[in-house]
C-alpha cells in the first residue's frame, strides 16, 4: 500500500540563546490509510515537534526544518503558510493534548466548528449547523444540537476532547495526528476516546499518527511503532515484533520499568522496578556518538562513543523491525522482557 | 501489618461551599469532595487510594494531614481525635505526618536553595538544633533520597523533575514522620523516571517503617506499591481491601471498569481484552445521584440502586481465599 504521508530525513533545529538545539534528527516514517502509526517518547524526545514541523506550526524565526514530507504527492517542507493552510484540516487534522488550552474559551462549540467547516469552502449557515450536529453525533456527544451553544468550560474534559476531535474531523482529513490526545483524561474516558478513534478510522480509512508516552495505549492501537529518544528514532517496527523483541536498550528499559497491572503477586512479593539511571540529554549539548550511551547498560562497543548508530534490521525479527544500536541481542529466547 | 489502625476516619466529609446564589445559580450548594468516608490505614502498610479526577482522593489525603478542614466526621491518629485537638498538640501531630505533592515544580519555593527547603521542617519542629547539626542532618536526608549533599546550595530550577521530587521526599521525611500522604507522586514525571521514584518510596517505607497513603490515578503503580487498595468514586470509598483481591477480582462494578480500562503494554493481550467502556461522565459532586452514586454509569444497574445508598459490606473469602475485601454495591445484597 502506498503511504498517505511519507516523511524522510526530517530534522528540526531551534536556535536558542545557548546555541542550536537539535530536537529532531533524521526521522523517517510512513502513514498509511486506515492504519495507526504510534510515535513513542518522553518529554523532549522530539515526538511532538516533528508533527508540528510538518504542518508549519513552529515559529519560523527560530526554527530550521529540513528533510522531506510528502503528503498527497506534494512536498510539505518549505511550502508557504498559505499553501499549508489548505493541508491543515482538510488533508491532515490534528488533536492536541489539552483541550482546555486549544479550544477558544470565549466562543461556543458551534462557532469553533463553523470556523473549521468554513475554512475549506463556502458553506451556508444551515449546512454548517447541520454538519456540526452530525460531527458532534459522530464523536458521541449526546444531545448534540443543545451542546452547540455550550462554551468549553461547560463541558467535561472528555467532552472537550471529543469537540477537538470533531473540529479535527470537520475538514475530513485523510491523516489525523493525535498528540498526547488522551494523556490528560482519566482511563475510563480514555477508553471511550480510543474506541471512538478506532471506529472513525474504520469508517473513513483515516491514517492515524498517535503520539504518546504511554506504551500500554500503543500496545492496543498501533500497527507500527516508532520509538524516539533525543530527537532520533532508536527503534521501529510492527507493534507485535517490537514488543516481543525490543532491541534497543532504551526500548527495553522503558518496557521493563513499567509497573505491571496483571501480576497476581502482592506488592511486597514483587521485585523493585527496573530503572534506567540518569536523564535524557540536553538537545543543545548532545553527547557524541549514541545519545543514549550515558544511560546505557550495554555500551560495550567502542563505536558507541563516536558514531550515531544507524537503524538496522533486528536479527531474528521481521524485516521492518529495525533498531539503532551497536548492541546485539543474544539469540531469541532470553531476549524476552520480564513482564 | 494486619495490625492496629494508625489513621482512622469515621463519617468524614469535606465540603467546599460554593459562593452565594447569584444570577447564574439559584440555590446555594457545596462541592461534596469527600462525602462520608470510613477508612482505616494500618501501621506500616501502604494503602493505595485510586480514583479518577474529581473523585475526592486528593482532598481526602489533604484532610488526613489537616491541610484542609473536615466539614463533618472524625479523624483519629494513633488513637486520638485530631479534629478536636488544641493547637499545641496539633503541632506535635504535624511532625508525625507529612505529604509529598504531585508537582515538584509547584511545591518547592523557587527562591530557596533545596538545602533551606529541606531544613525548614527541622526549624519548625526544633529538631537537630545548631548550625552544624542541622547541616549534617540535611546532608543525611539528601543522601537518603539519592541526592548529592553538595548540591544543597542549588535552587530548584537547577534540578530535573525527578530530582525535585526527591527534594520533596527529603523535606517530607525531615520531621521523621510516621505517616506520609503521597499525593500522585509520580504523575508529573517522565516514564523512565517514574520507576526510580516508585522504588525510592518503597525502599524508604521498608527501611523506616513508614505508613503510606499512596494516592494515584495509576492503578498499575498502585498495585506495585500498595498492600491494600481503596477505590473512590464521587466522594465515597466504593471498594477497599487486599491489593491482589481488589485488582484481580474487583467487587464493585466501578473497580471492574477501572481495571479493564488500564492499558496493558502487551499487544496481543491488550487487543483482546474485554473492556468495559463506561458511558457518560462523572456526575457533578455538587449534586450526586440519589442512592448509589455510580448508578448513572453502571452497566449492572438494577431496581434498588436509585433508592438505597449502598454501604461497604465484607466480601471476605468469596473467592475461596482469606483475602479481606469490602464493596459498597447492591449486587452483593441490598444495603442502606
Amino acid at each position: 500500500m502506498s503511504a498517505l504521508l511519507s516523511v524522510r530525513d526530517l530534522a528540526v533545529t531551534f536556535s536558542t540563546p545557548r546555541g542550536p538545539a537539535h530536537v529532531v534528527g533524521g526521522l523517517d516514517f510512513d502513514v498509511e490509510a486506515g492504519r495507526t502509526l504510534a510515535i513513542v517518547g518522553e518529554s523532549g524526545s522530539g515526538k511532538s515537534v516533528s508533527s508540528l514541523a510538518l504542518l508549519g506550526l513552529l515559529p519560523d524565526a527560530v526554527t530550521r526544518v529540513s528533510g522531506s514530507a510528502v503528503f498527497d504527492g506534494a512536498e510539505l517542507i518549505g511550502r508557504s503558510e498559505e499553501q499549508l493552510r489548505h493541508v491543515r484540516g482538510a488533508g491532515i487534522g490534528m488533536v492536541f493534548q489539552d483541550p482546555m488550552t486549544s479550544l477558544n474559551p470565549v466562543l461556543t462549540v458551534e462557532r469553533q466548528l463553523a470556523e473549521a467547516l468554513r475554512a475549506h469552502g463556502r458553506v451556508s449557515a444551515e449546512a454548517v449547523r447541520a454538519r456540526s450536529v452530525e460531527l458532534l453525533d459522530d464523536v458521541g456527544i449526546p444531545d448534540a444540537a443543545a451542546r452547540l451553544r455550550a462554551y468549553p468550560h461547560q463541558l467535561s474534559g472528555g467532552m472537550r476532547q471529543r469537540v477537538m476531535i470533531a473540529i479535527a474531523l470537520a475538514g475530513e482529513p485523510r491523516v489525523l495526528i493525535a498528540d498526547e490526545a488522551t494523556t490528560a483524561l482519566d482511563v475510563t474516558v480514555q477508553a471511550q476516546i480510543l474506541e471512538l478513534v478506532a471506529r472513525l478510522q474504520d469508517e473513513r480509512g483515516t491514517g492515524v499518527v498517535w503520539i504518546t508516552h504511554d506504551l500500554g495505549v500503543v500496545a492496543g492501537i498501533a500497527d507500527h511503532v516508532v520509538v524516539m529518544y533525543a530527537g532520533r528514532c532508536v527503534e521501529e517496527g510492527p507493534v507485535d515484533a517490537l514488543y516481543a523483541r525490543p532491541s534497543h536498550p532504551y526500548t527495553r528499559g522503558l518496557l521493563e520499568s513499567l509497573p505491571v497491572l496483571d501480576d497476581a503477586r502482592p506488592a511486597r512479593e514483587r521485585e523493585a522496578l527496573t530503572t534506567m539511571p540518569g536523564l535524557p540529554p540536553d538537545p543543545v549539548d548532545l553527547p557524541p556518538g549514541c545519545a543514549f550511551r550515558p544511560r546505557c547498560a550495554y555500551r560495550l562497543d567502542p563505536r558507541c562513543a563516536t558514531q550515531v548508530p544507524p537503524l538496522e534490521p533486528v536479527a531474528g525479527s521481521v524485516e521492518t523491525h529495525r533498531a539503532a544500536t551497536f548492541y546485539r541481542l543474544p539469540a531469541a529466547g532470553d531476549a524476552q522482557v520480564r513482564r | 501489618m494486619n495490625g492496629e489502625a494508625l489513621v482512622r476516619t469515621t463519617g468524614l466529609r469535606v465540603h467546599f461551599p460554593l459562593p452565594p446564589p447569584g444570577p447564574l445559580r439559584s440555590s446555594p450548594g457545596a462541592v461534596r469532595a469527600v462525602d462520608g468516608v470510613d477508612l482505616e490505614i494500618r501501621r506500616g502498610e501502604t494503602l493505595g487510594l485510586v480514583g479518577e479526577s474529581g473523585c475526592g482522593k486528593s482532598t481526602l489525603g489533604s484532610a488526613l494531614v489537616r491541610l484542609v478542614e473536615p466539614t463533618e466526621g472524625t479523624i483519629e491518629f494513633d488513637g486520638s481525635d485530631v479534629t478536636a485537638m488544641p493547637r499545641r498538640e496539633l503541632r506535635a501531630l504535624r511532625r508525625r505526618t507529612a505529604m509529598i505533592f504531585q508537582d515538584p515544580f509547584a511545591s518547592l519555593d523557587p527562591r530557596r536553595t533545596v538545602g533551606e527547603t529541606i531544613a525548614e521542617p527541622l526549624a519548625i519542629h526544633r529538631l537537630h538544633r545548631g548550625r552544624s547539626r542541622r547541616r549534617a542532618r540535611v546532608g543525611e536526608l539528601m543522601e537518603l533520597v539519592g541526592l548529592a549533599p553538595d548540591h544543597r546550595n542549588r535552587y530548584p530550577h537547577e534540578f530535573s523533575g525527578g530530582q525535585r521530587q526527591r527534594v520533596g521526599i527529603a523535606r517530607a521525611l525531615a520531621g521523621e514522620p510516621d505517616f506520609v500522604v503521597c499525593d500522585e507522586p509520580i504523575a508529573s514525571l517522565d516514564v523512565s523516571v517514574q520507576a526510580q521514584v516508585v522504588n525510592l518510596l518503597v525502599r524508604l517505607q521498608r527501611e523506616m517503617g513508614l505508613t503510606y497513603l499512596f494516592v494515584s490515578h495509576d492503578l498499575a503503580a498502585v498495585r506495585q506499591v500498595a498492600d491494600r487498595v481503596a477505590v473512590m468514586y464521587l466522594g465515597r470509598v466504593v471498594e477497599v481491601g487486599d491489593g491482589v483481591a481488589v485488582g484481580e477480582m474487583p467487587g464493585h462494578p466501578y473497580t471492574e471498569a477501572l481495571v479493564s480500562a488500564v492499558p496493558v503494554p502487551v499487544p496481543e493481550r491488550e487487543r483482546s481484552r474485554e473492556r468495559i467502556v463506561l458511558q457518560g461522565d462523572i456526575p457533578s459532586p455538587t449534586h450526586p445521584p440519589s442512592g448509589c452514586r455510580f448508578r448513572t454509569r453502571c452497566p449492572q444497574v438494577f431496581e434498588p440502586c436509585a433508592d438505597h445508598d449502598p454501604v461497604l459490606q465484607s466480601l471476605g473469602g468469596r473467592h475461596g481465599g482469606p483475602a479481606e475485601q469490602s464493596a459498597a454495591c447492591h449486587l452483593h445484597g441490598v444495603t442502606g
